[in-house]
């Protein structure tokens, strides 16, 4: 609650917010944090298994191993987030599911699946990016300030 | 949990810590007798070995080409860029005439691996050689 809101609470509503902190279950930072570095770190080694698979196996090196390793990525997680494993390693894990590429394939699988009801058009195709359009729109515009950081540095730094 | 966790920890801590006692591979030396002669890449294998970083060198030549993969250590992966650039001068130094490539890519190490190994046991003729170093050259670019 913010400072300005408590300030209007009278004293007995004071006196049960700190009551209520109190009992509050405190969050798990440090082992959430644990938990995703696992399980995320878990989902990056699979992810390099299947690059090292396509460089052995197939004709690709190791850049061009990229491209494929990506698709299987999001091909799996949303096969996994039909069947309704997906979200249940997601509670688990947090941030550890969300950050990789199988977490931007979750958010717009489930987007999909969950407003199918409402049409293909409105529904499916209106929400599908609800949630994973914020990422599109941050990414980009996060890749748009750095490569004009780089732009500076390297044509007036001279590095 | 709890337990499971500290498993987990154990394991990944003793796991990085055996990664870094890998010792350093052994590379093939052809020598001059086979399809095509491979003197130029066992001295360039021999140079590039010596520097710190590389653990393994695979490389080949054909005609005034000489093509090397190498494998760098897991920090030294950092700076593969400043790598390849000491390993391509070393050779060049040596042989300022051949044509030099350097690349630190998992599938041209394989791909020259394999190469060597069939040039060694005389498995490979003249013009699937040249079929061969036209297809690594592509891996090379990337």
């Amino acid at each position: 609650m913010s400072d300005q809101k408590k300030k209007n609470l009278t004293p007995v509503q004071q006196e049960y917010q700190t009551l209520a902190k109190k009992r509050e279950i405190k969050r798990p930072v440090l082992k959430n944090c644990l938990k995703a570095f696992l399980v995320g770190g878990f989902i990056c080694f699979l992810g390099q298994f299947v690059q090292t698979f396509y460089v052995h196996f197939f004709e690709f090196n190791e850049r061009t191993a990229g491209n494929p390793t990506v698709a299987t990525m999001i091909f799996v997680a949303v096969l996994l987030t039909g069947f309704g494993v997906y979200d249940r390693l997601g509670q688990f894990a947090g941030a550890g599911t969300a950050v990789p590429v199988t977490g931007f394939a979750n958010s717009i699988a489930s987007a999909a699946i969950e407003h199918r009801s409402e049409g293909y058009v409105l529904g499916v195709g209106g929400n599908m990016f609800k949630l994973a359009g914020s990422v599109i729109v941050f990414g980009t515009f996060a890749a748009f300030v750095i490569a004009i950081i780089k732009t500076i540095l390297v044509g007036w730094g001279g590095l | 949990m709890k337990k499971l966790f500290a498993f987990f920890l154990i394991i990944s801590f003793l796991t990085g810590c055996n990664m870094m006692g890998q010792g350093e591979v052994k590379p093939l030396y052809i020598g001059s007798n086979k399809v095509e002669d491979q003197t130029k890449a066992d001295e360039a294998k021999q140079i590039v070995l010596s520097m710190d970083e590389v653990t393994a060198v695979r490389g080949a030549t054909f005609d005034e080409d000489i093509y090397v993969a190498v494998k760098v250590k897991q920090f030294d992966r950092f700076f593969l860029d400043e790598i390849r650039k000491e390993a391509y001068d070393k050779i060049k130094k040596r042989y300022p005439d051949a044509k030099v490539h350097v690349s630190t890519d998992k599938k041209v190490l394989l791909e020259l691996e394999k190469l060597e190994i069939q040039i060694n046991n005389n498995k490979i003729k003249r013009k699937e050689f040249e079929k061969q170093w036209k297809r690594i050259e592509d891996f090379m670019k990337g």
